[in-house]
Order: C-alpha cells, then sequence, then structure tokens
C-alpha cells in the first residue's frame, strides 16, 4: 500500500466505508508514514470542525409545542 | 426507504397516528430545523419547512416502518418537501440562483479526484461563523450530503436511500462537496491573514 493509494481511499477511511481488510491496511501504512498520518490528522480535523460548527444552530423557539398543537389538535 | 408508497397501506386510528408521531418523529425536531436552516438560511422559512415536513410526515404515518430509522425518513420527506417547494418556486420565476442545484449531472459519477490538502492551522483561525457562512454559500446539493454525512452521521447507503441516488453518486457527490468546502475555506484563510 503506497501513499497515493491511501491519499485516494482518505475521505473513505475516515468516513469507515471501505472493507476492514483495507482499513487495516491503511492503518499499518499511518504507523510508518508520518506525511499520510498528518493528512489523516488533518482530514480528521475538518470534519471534527464541521460537526462542532454546524450542529449548533439549536431551536429557541418552542416548536415542538407548536408542533404538537399545529398536527395533532388540528388533523 | 426510497420504497414507493404503498397505496392499500392500513388506515390507522388517530390514536396510533399521534402515538407513533410523537414517539417516533417530534424527538429529531431539532435535527430537522437544524438541516433545514441550512437548506434555507432563514429562520421563518426553515420553520415553515420544518411544519410542511412533518405534517407530511403525519399525513403518511400509516407507510412509516417502526423499524426504519425514523430520522432518515424524516429527513427524506423534508428534502422532497424542499425541492417540490423549490420547483413551485423557480416556476414562479423564485430563487433562480439555485437553477442547476438539482440537476442530475453527469458528472457525479466523475470519478476524477481532486484533492485539497489543507493547512492545519486553518481550524484553528477560522471561527464557527465563517465555517458555517462557508457552507452557506455551497450549491445547496452540495450543502444537503455533507450535513447528512458529517453532522447527521449517516452511512453512504442510508444516504443514497434518502437522496434515492446510486451510492457512487454519493462518494462521488461527497468529496467534490467536501473539496468545493475546503477551497472556500482556503479563501476565508487566505483573506483574513490566517494562512498564505
Amino acid at each position: 500500500m503506497n501513499c497515493n493509494y491511501v491519499t485516494e481511499k482518505l475521505e473513505l477511511f475516515l468516513d469507515e466505508e471501505i472493507p476492514n481488510t483495507e482499513m487495516e491496511g491503511i492503518r499499518q501504512h499511518l504507523l510508518g508514514c508520518e506525511e499520510c498520518a498528518k493528512k489523516v490528522e488533518t482530514e480528521k480535523h475538518f470534519k471534527q470542525s464541521l460537526r462542532e460548527n454546524l450542529g449548533k444552530k439549536l431551536l429557541e423557539t418552542n416548536l415542538v409545542d407548536d408542533m404538537k398543537e399545529f398536527i395533532l389538535n388540528k388533523n | 426507504m426510497g420504497r414507493i408508497p404503498n397505496k392499500n397501506a392500513p388506515e390507522w386510528s388517530k390514536e396510533k397516528r399521534d402515538s407513533v408521531f410523537l414517539e417516533y418523529f417530534i424527538p429529531h425536531i431539532n435535527s430537522l430545523y437544524n438541516f433545514a436552516l441550512y437548506l434555507e438560511n432563514d429562520e421563518d422559512r426553515a420553520k415553515d419547512l420544518v411544519q410542511e415536513s412533518f405534517l407530511r410526515a403525519y399525513k403518511f404515518v400509516n407507510h412509516y416502518d417502526t423499524a426504519q430509522q425514523p430520522k432518515a425518513w424524516l429527513i427524506k420527506i423534508l428534502k422532497n418537501t424542499f425541492i417540490n417547494e423549490y420547483h413551485r418556486n423557480k416556476q414562479l420565476g423564485f430563487r433562480v440562483e439555485f437553477e442547476d442545484a438539482f440537476q442530475q449531472s453527469d458528472d457525479d459519477e466523475d470519478t476524477h479526484v481532486k484533492n485539497i490538502d489543507l493547512r492545519e492551522e486553518i481550524f484553528n483561525s477560522l471561527v464557527g461563523d465563517e465555517i458555517s457562512e462557508a457552507v452557506n454559500s455551497l450549491r445547496v446539493d452540495f450543502r444537503i450530503i455533507i450535513l447528512l454525512c458529517d453532522i447527521e452521521g449517516f452511512r453512504y447507503d442510508e444516504m443514497a436511500a434518502i437522496l434515492d441516488v446510486p451510492i457512487g453518486t454519493v462518494r462521488s457527490r461527497l468529496h467534490r462537496a467536501r473539496t468545493a468546502l475546503k477551497e472556500k475555506l482556503q479563501d476565508y484563510a487566505v483573506k483574513k491573514g490566517y494562512t498564505k
């Protein structure tokens, strides 16, 4: 397994969308390749930043009660 | 997911409809609203979209199989409601900036892989609003797939079912969406002087 292959599969690896044998092969490669390991860390950080920043828009209004009232009492 | 509603689905009593609605659907309202906000970029329109989607979910609740993941079912309804609304507005001449957003272009299956090497320090500099703004500036199908995968945590096969596209399309669209987002974040970082 070489660096080009790992770069190509990076997203699938982090999304855990490749077979276990390939996951393990990439993990082994990362143990010995500092450059690819750094790319993986940056990609992880990218995904983490999205999760932390995009999931924040929590509902401040009382939409749950409004929805119950609107749907259950009128249908 | 993705099945054509069974026209012969049995009618349910109001008690049963209400019970499924409250137990399976209502707990996901915040996720749906968050999702709607990124589609609409407007709080009032997002609320309307959630309301319309929950109304449809309630109307077709007897087609819902409780073995299905409720959030995926609801998001699919919300996505379809949004698209219907989009097409209706387009016919009326509104919001044409999304002209090509839902066209299934051939390049969705494009296997060409373009990789952007993000610099680690960008994430320490960009604030949440800048990341949200970058996501909001993406075309809508890119926004949807990033939200489904990176925020909601759906697997590729689940996203394929929600979006009614092959899994290969999910894979390539997700890659192109992330690449577009990284390019925008790089541009922000350069403009703000966070990186060269």
